[in-house]
């Protein structure tokens, strides 16, 4: 128990957090991680002293008994000793998230995840406005950040959809080729913890992906092609994935969160 | 008699089951490199990532479950219980419902408490609407649901009515027919005359270590399930009818998401009626996966085996009409 607070404590204050959990949920790990190692460290100190108090004389359970000054136990000793075993056992598999934590190591959430993701589940909820954006992030002609998330929400709605096609915008995300062969652009949107992770996903325009392999992060500038976005969804229920027509992209190295949050 | 040789030697071969474990731990790290390429696959990779943030996700709740457990146990003589809660059936099991209101959190902390609850002498019956009540209907997951509903405040109020009225049914059932030999008391009982810190300590303990290891399982399952079945093939399923509620409902025990976070899944599948989205978010809160697992840890396999699928149906049944009525 103390290790899986050590180890919990590890991650939480690392960034290899945010690969699995939203950062919110740090604070409320570190606080777990530190009763579990203290809890774990005490009951251990208490079970040696236990043990080595009890096993030189431990044939005479009254002896056992002032040694401790603890009272009377109204279960008997196969019970109590059955607890004792069977609680060992399975705690034990606590071990296999740790040793996954330290032995696989594992990255955050890919193309591979986004590849098997349905494709129509998009969530989109949330209010977003997308000329007030505009109006607080552009700074002298430069391209507006916006992530693809904030792309999706804008493309819902027609003008939005019109302005976009107007404005140059740069965002980021990692490479991800479907099997249709079509360059896309992708993030996953986390809502609690990896294990609820949804797919976002732009598609690339006028993009020279040669050489470039999925899960590359990129950052992309360019205009949403909105002609293009409209015709790829006939259903008015659900907001089509925008088109991206690419005027320059760069390398980046994975932003320390990994994620994008909703709400 | 006390702290005896059983004892003693319970703790003696639980101090060398842990230096078996460190030892495991050293094997492992040793045979890392040579099974690198094992460990770089997309499949093992993305079951790791899974299989860890599930685990890390319910930890702080489990944690949050396994104190109130402990304190109870060793700060709240059983008598209490008795005295809080109205000794008629019929009225306690909403009053235990109306009460999970107060946990807030998911539902890894509410299945420690209701375990304790009771083992420290509460009516099964209102133990468990406690239980399925509490990750459903508290205030986070309330408002979690009427963000991600933006458009439609009635999901919050339908998901109120549907849960609260899921667990006090259940609860009733339970009452009137369950045998009470399907409760199979695995958590540690707390011996009342040793100190309050040592009775803390040690419950605090026992609990973790037990529900823990099945949330670990249940976690694992999970893992298994979201990396080995793409969820595309939702696309090829949705609608209105019979099966999209269903679909719903099993997607729910499936995908184990916690209630906190569910409302944002549910607010994606535009292809599901509203009405089988409501099945989805009260199924999910008290029939899932990894719940099911720490059902088990705290209450034996043979519980699970009945209250598992009671609470499915009535869950499937009840959110099918509220969600017909008010959406």
């Amino acid at each position: 128990m103390t290790f899986v607070g050590l180890v919990v404590l590890w991650i939480s204050l690392t960034d290899i957090l945010y690969r699995y959990v939203r950062p919110s949920m740090q604070k409320w790990l570190v606080l777990s991680g530190v009763a579990l190692a203290v809890i774990g460290l005490w009951s251990l100190i208490d079970d040696v002293r236990t043990a080595r108090a009890a096993v030189p004389d431990g044939d005479d359970p009254d002896d056992g008994h002032r040694h401790d000054g603890h009272g009377h136990d109204e279960h008997g000793p196969d019970e109590h000793a059955g607890h004792g075993h069977r609680r060992s056992r399975v705690g034990w598999l606590l071990l296999a998230p740790l040793l996954v934590a330290i032995v696989v190591d594992p990255a955050a959430l890919g193309a591979f995840a986004v590849d098997r993701a349905s494709t129509t589940r998009v969530p989109t909820t949330g209010d977003f406005d997308l000329s007030e954006h505009i109006a607080a992030h552009s700074f002298g002609g430069q391209a507006v950040d916006l992530n693809i998330l904030q792309l999706y929400k804008a493309a819902k709605a027609p003008s939005d959809l019109e302005l976009l096609s107007s404005t140059p915008i740069s965002t980021e995300g990692f490479l991800v080729t479907d099997p249709g062969g079509e360059v896309l652009l992708a993030q996953l949107v986390v809502g609690c913890c990896a294990g609820d992770a949804l797919p976002v996903t732009l598609a690339l325009e006028d993009i020279d992906a040669a050489g470039l392999e999925d899960n590359t992060w990129l950052r992309v500038t360019g205009e949403v092609d909105a002609a293009a976005t409209t015709a790829r969804e006939d259903d008015p229920d659900l907001v089509p994935m925008p088109v991206l027509r690419v005027d320059s992209y760069e390398r980046i190295d994975q932003p320390e969160l990994p994620y994008l949050y909703p709400a | 008699m006390s702290i005896t040789e059983a004892e003693a030697k319970a703790k003696a071969t639980r101090t060398g089951l842990t230096a078996a474990g460190w030892a495991v731990v050293a094997a492992v790290l040793l045979a890392r490199p040579s099974l690198g390429y094992v460990f770089a696959e997309p499949f093992v990779q993305n079951w790791s990532t899974i299989f860890l943030s599930l685990t890390l996700q319910a930890l702080p709740f489990l944690v949050l479950g396994v104190m109130i457990s402990a304190g109870l146990a060793a700060f709240v003589p059983a008598s209490w219980f008795a005295k809080m809660l109205p000794s008629n059936a019929a009225l306690a099991v909403p009053a235990a419902g109306a009460a999970g209101m107060l946990l807030p959190g998911c539902e890894c902390s509410s299945v420690p408490v209701a375990g304790r609850l009771v083992s420290r002498g509460v009516a099964p019956a209102a133990g468990l609407t406690f239980l399925l009540a509490a990750p459903a209907i508290n205030p986070i997951v309330l408002v979690s649901t009427y963000v991600a509903f933006p458009g439609a405040p009635q999901m919050m109020v339908a998901r109120l009515v549907a849960s609260f009225a899921v667990a006090v049914v259940v609860g009733w059932l339970w009452a009137r027919f369950a045998s009470p030999d399907l409760i199979e008391q695995r958590l540690r009982q707390a011996v009342e005359d040793h100190s309050h810190s040592h009775t803390f300590r040690e419950t605090a303990m026992s609990d973790f270590l037990q529900a823990g290891g099945f949330l670990v399982l249940g976690a694992a399952l999970v893992a298994t399930m979201q990396t080995a079945v793409p969820s595309s093939v939702l696309d090829t399923l949705g609608g209105d009818g019979v099966v999209a509620i269903l679909s719903m409902a099993v997607l729910a025990v499936v995908l184990s998401i916690c209630s906190e976070a569910d409302a944002f899944v549910a607010a994606g599948l535009t292809q599901f009626s509203m009405t089988s989205r409501l099945v989805f978010l009260v199924v999910g809160p008290m029939v899932d996966l990894k719940l099911v697992a720490l059902q088990v840890a705290a209450f034996g396999p043979r519980f699970a085996r009945v209250f598992a699928p009671l609470t499915f149906i009535t869950a499937v049944v009840v959110g099918t009409i509220v969600g017909t009525v008010l959406l």
